[in-house]
């Protein structure tokens, strides 16, 4: 991993109650989740200096911005951090073209730069008000990008906008991330959003920064499951798509062999999928007689009981990698499974749900 | 059709109305902003101070002029040592109109400014545009709507001063005598009704003018808003 952009480490006071947010920011595009209301947009707008924290440290590389000890606070003017608020906030007395060059710094190459990412050509002659919510956020980021900031926030860029203009959106921050190496921050609140778009992720709840790295390791955390509202502890498989038949493809996981529903991936290609702990069932021996095309073997490592539930820790065979399995407790008694017991771990298919869309 | 005194008289009311407003409306936004955005000691004090005009009769702003531009105070001396005092000349009454037009334009332009949402500002901040840069390029153009509902005010305000003029400028015809001083003074001399009812009428002039230049504004203004409106319909239909 590349060395950490931006240092945070603050404390602040919100309605009374004390927030804490220890992270660092590396290249890429980085989703800060949370619930509603855990102070993601307080912390952003902290970060890009529009609030001020009650003490601790915010440092861009070597440029300290924010630092309570030494009495140090850049104004946001001066502090190159570019913002995009859910509410936009495009001046209305401006058009688009007048938006997007807003800044002083806004040159030639980066308006034109910032006009085909988000393909805003068409519109540079419009006024603001007549604008959709989609084209609207389109020439917000737009305007940032033109300002050429050291680093982009976008608060939940994808509030509010009908399925159509997310699916615009999602791949332009994608490209945007890749396209500069401006590194970006994008808060949201849909897990979903984030698999599609991001490289890392810092997992918020309320008042305080749990958990932060690869989205391997935030969606992994207990916390993530709960705070996001999700079903279950989900985690993510790295493969690599090998073969294409019958509509199944297989793909390579560290020497297993995964059945996939064919979307379409090229040969070779890297495919992130997703497993849902409850999409994992279990089996003594290998069952032929099944619909269940994944067969994994592997060895329980760990098994943990509450209330009605069990979670199996898996070591695959093959790989060494972890899976985990949530099963009722009544199975795991009727088939007396064990801590170090081999077993075949059951994924179907259709479970593994590709994300690199 | 008008006597060489009526014109006068309007012409007058134009030039010391024109200039209260001109001169008064830059330092209206500029309080206007201050008071708007920053916490200041003694901003209590400045807004009292602005609308101290509003409150008091219009003969003791009149009078307080005079007593602070008097060759005897400090402000009177050093303008009648540079041959530059005011009272009793048409500026005087340019002064005593904006003052009383001050207040108002005052507080339909800081009425503008507070309306502002929040965000846009920040965003300027953002954009590394800030300070004066950010006053001119996003509030400014924002308030524009308040700054010409405060122009028109003020105006209509200035070229009715009676009070405040006639106390600090006096009434001298040709110099300082405004269309309601005019008016005044033919009402009280025996035999000016006639008089007094012409000027009562050609008072209508820049009332009614300032009226339609208001209400032409503000059709402008709808006339852009439906333009958007309609904007915003075809870019559905064309979907």
């Amino acid at each position: 991993m590349s060395a950490a952009l931006l240092e945070v480490d603050i404390i602040w006071r919100q309605q009374g109650l004390k927030n804490r947010a220890t992270f660092q920011l590396h290249a890429g595009v980085t989703a800060l989740i949370g619930p509603s209301g855990a102070g993601k947009t307080s912390l952003a707008r902290m970060i890009v200096g529009l609030d001020s924290p009650e003490s601790g440290a915010i440092r861009f590389g070597e440029y300290i911005l924010y630092n309570s000890g030494k009495k140090r606070n850049i104004p946001a003017a001066e502090r190159n951090i570019g913002l995009v608020m859910q509410q936009s906030a495009l001046f209305p007395h401006l058009s688009v073209e007048q938006n997007i060059r807003f800044s002083g710094v806004a040159t030639e190459k980066l308006v034109t730069k910032a006009v085909k990412i988000l393909s805003l050509s068409t519109l540079l002659g419009r006024r603001t008000d007549t604008l959709s919510g989609g084209e609207t956020k389109r020439v917000a980021i737009a305007r940032a990008i033109a300002a050429a900031p050291s680093l982009l926030i976008l608060d939940e860029p994808m509030n509010g906008l009908d399925p159509r203009a997310r699916g615009a959106i999602l791949p332009m921050i994608k490209a945007l991330g890749r396209a500069s190496n401006v590194p970006i921050l994008m808060i949201t609140h849909h897990i979903e959003d984030m698999l599609r778009v991001a490289d890392h992720a810092v997992l918020m709840q309320p008042r305080k920064v749990i958990k932060s790295g690869s989205l391997e390791d935030v969606l992994a955390a207990p916390e993530c499951a709960e705070l996001m509202g999700l079903a279950d502890a989900s985690q993510l498989l790295s493969t690599t798509i090998t073969n294409r038949q019958n509509d199944l493809l297989t793909a390579d996981l560290g020497g297993d062999t995964l059945y996939l529903p064919d979307l379409g991936e090229e040969m070779g290609s890297k495919a992130t999928l997703r497993v849902f702990a409850s999409d994992i069932s279990i089996a003594k021996t290998r069952v032929d007689d099944i619909s269940i095309l994944n067969q994994l073997e592997a060895e329980i490592v760990q098994i943990e009981q509450s209330d009605n539930q069990a979670t199996l820790t898996l070591k695959l065979t093959r790989s060494g990698l972890a899976l985990k399995s949530r099963l009722t407790v009544q199975s795991v008694n009727r088939l007396q499974l064990t801590e170090g017991q081999r077993i075949y771990a059951l994924i179907k298919a259709v479970s593994v749900k590709d994300i690199e869309l | 059709m008008l006597e060489p005194f009526e014109i006068e008289a309007l012409a007058l009311s134009f030039k010391v109305a024109v200039t209260a407003t001109a001169v008064g409306l830059p330092i209206a936004v500029w309080v206007a902003y201050k008071l708007s955005r920053s916490q200041f000691r003694g901003k209590f004090l400045v807004e009292t101070l602005v609308h101290i005009p509003l409150v008091v009769p219009p003969v003791v702003v009149g009078f307080a002029l005079l007593v602070l531009f008097t060759p005897l105070s400090g402000i009177g001396r050093w303008l009648s040592e540079a041959g530059l005092n005011p009272a009793f000349t048409w500026v005087a009454a340019a002064i005593a109109s904006g003052v009383m037009a001050f207040p108002l334009m005052v507080r339909s332009i800081r009425q503008a400014f507070d309306a502002e949402p929040i965000e846009y500002g920040e965003v300027a901040q953002t954009l590394g545009v800030d300070g004066f840069k950010r006053f001119w390029r996003v509030s400014l153009p924002l308030a524009a709507p308040g700054l010409t509902s405060a122009a028109v005010l003020g105006f209509a305000r200035a070229i009715g001063e009676f009070g405040a003029t006639i106390t600090f400028a006096a009434n001298i015809p040709g110099l300082t005598q405004t269309l309601p001083l005019a008016l005044y003074s033919a009402a009280q001399s025996p035999g000016g009704e006639i008089a007094a009812f012409r000027l009562a009428l050609l008072s209508l002039i820049p009332a009614v003018g300032s009226l339609l230049v208001a209400e032409w504004l503000q059709r402008r203004r709808s006339d852009v808003g439906r333009r958007s409106a309609m904007g915003r319909q075809s870019v559905k239909s064309g979907r």
